[in-house]
């Protein structure tokens, strides 16, 4: 066999990337994952205050920054010494020991979509559009990695965050099922999977008569878009006749329970999370709106924590008390914080602002810590005091806690070399948090 | 009337399986594409589908130039009308119509990425601009040449002088990241497979675009910098090389480039793509992926306007011939664009059925089969407005002014890829993030299949059509004619003897033998009919293009 020269610099090249691919791949089993006392997480229920909470009026209260920047509301004290709360949060006071705060969130943006997407992806725009952290564990604990339940690997509770693509790059593939409906309401329709019109053996009935009047698929048997419309078809089956849907049925719960979570979207959304925790789902989000209250905010603040506090509190202690808080992560945030100094002037007339540059995430389970602080914020809450935590850093975290390396590649359809997450920030993972 | 249902009786007798894909006449040479297309079968012994029925063709036309479904009344005109040049009429009819020039303003408006933010910002203001400036060159027919070269040369405010967004459609705005969006919408090729030599300077053309900002809100003026002063050569993929002096603006030399040397080339690029539009594969395929060799790229040995391709097999033409004639006749017909989409539909072979008579992989390979494949998301939800008259609510991730769609504007016509819905987004509908052709994903998934399969929207939007009580008027009180006409309603063809059959026993079963329907009893019939409209609106015949 002749080489011509350019054949041969051809195949050295080729045995050149090898070898040091080979260097790389071992280096990056040497880069283990950091041991936990309480082993890896199984999965992770995210709940998104849509539009920004404020980190004054929830997990980072300013009772001495004065009326300007707390509008008169106190701290309480909570079952952990040393930690307080907002007075909008008294159940979950009573289970600080449950779940830790970050008061050090940061990354300086005030725009929704830019900051969402560094919530969500950990990267800066600009160039390829990142898919989510739901998206990426959907994918790397779904069916291509032996997830075989027929609940999809990541579920979106009861709407998406709708200013955001939660795919980026990855294909459709690894969209998250999006329940629609209202799990609040009698039946929890959700969307395609429950219908109020038939019952199941209906279903089966006319999936036969489906059957017998599908003239093309009968021609084009070998025609593989067919084919993957047949084979779609019979997943979907399986959700929408088989026993999997009753994961939604809230019936099956003790009506005490659904009062202690609180009988109102949130609340309930929060025990189907739990449901899909049971039924062994690796990524839950639960989006709750309404949290950009630059106008008349207070007055949406005792509307809307209340029920956060409810919601919140009783997933944690219901998981704690079946044992699944240890295999559960559980995280609650927006993409930003508000403006600690209240825009009294019109016409906001009692508003808060976006704040990107210091706000406060809740973490608990799954190897977190309970009743820790990590992180400070100034006497006002307006920039980080002490160990600032970045998105990268937050959610690499996520990861890490989930048994996925943050540093390995990131199956992509342009099969390019990407890893999940970028490096981590000089302050680092949150390290501190981990059990 | 009596006489009119035993010749339609007689049809469904004779009718087979495929007698609602195919007509009767075998594939015959129309223009020149088919006998460039039957020379090719002829060498390769491939024997061509059969011509597609009437009602396909209809079908086939609205959604592959329009975006829309067939209006139920035409679909039967069309089939009833006697002239043998009907299917040429339409053609025309609808290549003058909005739908078309909101539909392909929208392909359009995928590949040169319009969104207002994120990561391309644009801004709303400056997306109506492009946006209008698109649909009305196509809707005016603007020559292909005069249209790209408006893009590539255009100077001046991103809010009055519209095509100027082009420079403004990438995060990357160094003369690189330019040239990557000019190479990919204009030569239909990636720089990212050029060589760094290539690459180099061909970004050259764009060193001198410069960005600045007005008073005005989100403004922005393109223009031409000319410093620093000096004069310099680029040395183009083809061996062309393009001297630029002290002042000029690169940019025209370029459109001049591609339209002098490089015509072949540009020309090759621009109806590959049209024709990967119509027949979901291009004759070079993937048709975003053009790719060149030279033999020597620093001396640029070649003569100008000479592009050798690649070895690479997935990058040569499948009929050389044809693509050659293809972009002849563009150039030849001064890119007139309408009349080439004309002259593809007009083929046989954009006519033939989808039902191959050889193996289908390489049916489709050669187009000797019309490929069946998913239609866009887009398309998707212009058909449940049309059945349920209910129109979709959108939102955009930013405050914006034009989130409001009015309920007469179709959903092909929604021009910014920032304003979506979930239903687009579980169709798959484009990004708009990096302008390739693959970013569109009409691939079917268990979720789309949830939703039309089990969903409210589907339940009752789709199948209780207000459109139904109107095919009833019209059906009378036979039950065969009522089925009838819930078939050209919802698939625009008359169901086959097997259909009818199947339907009646369904009938028959749930509620006795029926000859005749009054209109109370139709009323009970509703669930039956329900479930039979359901089952046609998930038939793979529904939701593709076939």
């Amino acid at each position: 066999m002749k080489f011509t020269r350019r054949e041969f610099l051809e195949q050295s090249i080729v045995l050149l990337s090898i070898s040091l691919l080979s260097k790389k791949l071992s280096a990056l089993e040497l880069n283990k994952l950091p041991k936990l006392k309480s082993g890896r997480a199984k999965s992770v229920i995210e709940i998104w205050l849509w539009g920004g909470p404020s980190h004054l009026e929830t997990f980072d209260p300013k009772p001495d920054a004065g009326e300007d920047y707390n509008g008169g509301f106190k701290a309480i004290p909570t079952n952990v010494s040393g930690i307080q709360l907002s007075e909008f949060l008294p159940n979950l006071a009573k289970h600080a020991d449950k779940f830790s705060l970050i008061r050090s969130m940061t990354h300086g943006i005030n725009a929704h979509e830019t900051a969402t997407y560094l919530m969500q992806t950990g990267r800066e725009p600009g160039g390829k559009v990142f898919p989510s952290i739901g998206a990426v564990i959907g994918l790397l604990r779904g069916y291509d990695f032996g997830y075989t339940s027929k609940i999809p690997p990541y579920i979106v509770l009861t709407r998406e965050k709708g200013r955001f693509s939660e795919l980026g790059f990855l294909s459709p593939k690894y969209k998250p099922l999006v329940t629609g409906g209202d799990p609040n309401a009698p039946i929890f329709a959700v969307e395609g999977i429950i219908n109020k019109s038939f019952s199941r053996d209906q279903q089966i009935k006319r999936r036969e008569f489906l059957k017998k009047m599908n003239l093309l698929s009968d021609i084009l048997k070998t025609n593989k878009e067919i084919e993957n419309f047949e084979n779609s078809e019979n997943e979907a089956y399986e959700l929408i006749a088989g026993s999997s849907a009753d994961v939604f049925d809230l019936s099956k719960e003790k009506p005490e329970l659904r009062d202690r979570y609180g009988r109102n979207t949130f609340g309930q959304s929060c025990i189907v999370a739990r449901r899909l925790v049971e039924a062994g789902v690796p990524y839950i989000t639960i989006n709750s709106p309404g949290w950009d209250t630059h106008k008349r905010h207070f007055f949406a603040m005792k509307q809307k924590l209340p029920q956060l506090d409810m919601g919140l509190s009783s997933l944690l202690t219901d998981l704690h008390e079946r044992g699944l808080l240890n295999t559960t992560i559980v995280w609650c945030c927006g993409e930003f914080g508000r403006q600690p100094k209240i825009s009294k002037e019109s016409p906001w007339n009692g508003g808060r602002q976006h704040w990107g540059k210091c706000f406060s995430a809740l973490v608990a389970g799954g190897g977190f810590k309970g009743g820790e602080i990590l992180g400070k914020s100034d006497a006002r809450g307006e920039e980080v005091a002490e160990r600032p935590v970045y998105p990268q850093d937050f959610l690499g975290s996520i990861y890490e806690l989930m048994g996925i390396n943050p540093d390995d590649k990131l199956p992509n359809p342009m099969n390019e070399d990407i890893k999940i997450m970028p490096p981590p920030s000089k302050y680092g993972r949150i390290k501190e948090l981990y059990n | 009337m009596n006489l009119k249902f035993l010749f339609v009786s007689f049809l469904l007798f004779l009718s087979n399986l495929f007698f609602a894909f195919e007509g009767e006449s075998d594939f015959r040479p129309l223009n020149r594409i088919d006998e460039i297309q039957l020379s090719l079968f002829q060498k390769k012994d491939i024997k061509p589908a059969k011509i597609c029925s009437d009602s396909i063709f209809i079908r086939r036309v609205y959604f592959d130039l329009c975006g829309q479904p067939p209006p139920y009344e035409r679909v039967k005109l069309f089939i009833e009308d006697k002239n043998p040049d009907k299917r040429n009429k339409l053609v025309e009819d609808l290549l003058s119509t909005d739908e078309f020039a909101y539909y392909w303003a929208l392909r359009w408006g995928d590949i040169l990425r319009i969104k207002s933010e994120f990561p391309i910002n644009i801004w709303p203001n400056a997306v109506q601009s492009f946006s209008y400036w698109l649909f009305d060159s196509i809707r005016e027919n603007k020559p292909y040449d005069i249209f790209c070269r408006e893009m590539i040369c255009a100077s001046g405010s991103n809010f009055r002088v519209p095509p100027v967004n082009f420079y403004r459609s990438t995060p990357d705005k160094t003369p690189e990241g330019i040239a990557k969006i000019a190479v990919l919408a204009f030569l239909c090729s990636r720089i990212e497979k050029w060589n760094d030599y290539e690459k180099k300077e061909i970004s050259k053309i764009f060193s001198r675009v410069s960005y600045k900002k007005t008073d005005e809100w989100k403004e922005e003026i393109v223009f031409s910098n000319p410093t620093p002063f000096e004069s310099f050569k680029v040395n183009m993929p083809d061996g062309t090389i393009l001297e630029m002096s002290e002042s000029i603006d690169p940019r025209i030399q370029f459109a001049d480039w591609l339209s002098g040397p490089a015509k072949k080339w540009f020309a090759e690029a621009a109806v590959n793509r049209i024709w990967f539009w119509l027949f979901g594969r291009g004759i070079i395929h993937e048709p975003d992926d053009f790719r060149f060799e030279r033999e020597n790229s620093f001396i640029g040995a070649l003569l100008p306007g000479t592009v050798i391709r690649n070895n690479n097999k997935a990058n040569k033409p499948v009929n050389p011939e044809l693509l050659n004639y293809l972009s002849d006749e563009f150039i030849r017909n001064n890119y007139d664009f309408k009349s080439f989409v004309k002259l593809i539909v007009s083929s046989a072979t954009y006519q033939q059925s989808c039902i191959p008579t050889i193996e289908l992989q390489l049916a489709e390979k050669y187009f000797a089969v019309y490929k069946v494949r998913r239609l866009d998301a887009e398309i998707i939800a212009d058909i449940l407005s049309y059945y349920s008259k209910k129109y979709p609510r959108y939102v955009s991730m930013i405050p914006e002014p034009f989130t409001f769609i009015p309920s007469e504007n179709p959903t092909i016509s929604l021009n910014d890829g920032s304003i979506t819905s979930s239903f687009l987004e579980l169709f798959g509908r484009s990004p708009r993030d990096s302008g390739l052709l693959l970013e569109k994903n009409n691939s079917v998934t268990y979720a789309q299949r949830l939703y039309f399969l089990n969903s409210s929207d589907v339940q009752n939007g789709l199948c209780s059509s207000p459109l139904l009580k109107y095919a009833f008027t019209n059906a009378g009180p036979d039950p065969k004619r009522i089925i009838e006409e819930i078939y050209l309603l919802y698939l625009s063809r008359y169901p086959t003897q097997k259909e009818v059959k199947i339907i009646l026993e369904k009938i028959n079963s749930e509620f006795g033998e029926i000859r005749n329907f009054s209109k109370k009893s139709i009323k009970n019939l509703r669930p039956v009919i329900n479930d039979i409209v359901w089952a046609l609106v998930n038939s793979e015949e529904f939701i593709f293009r076939h």
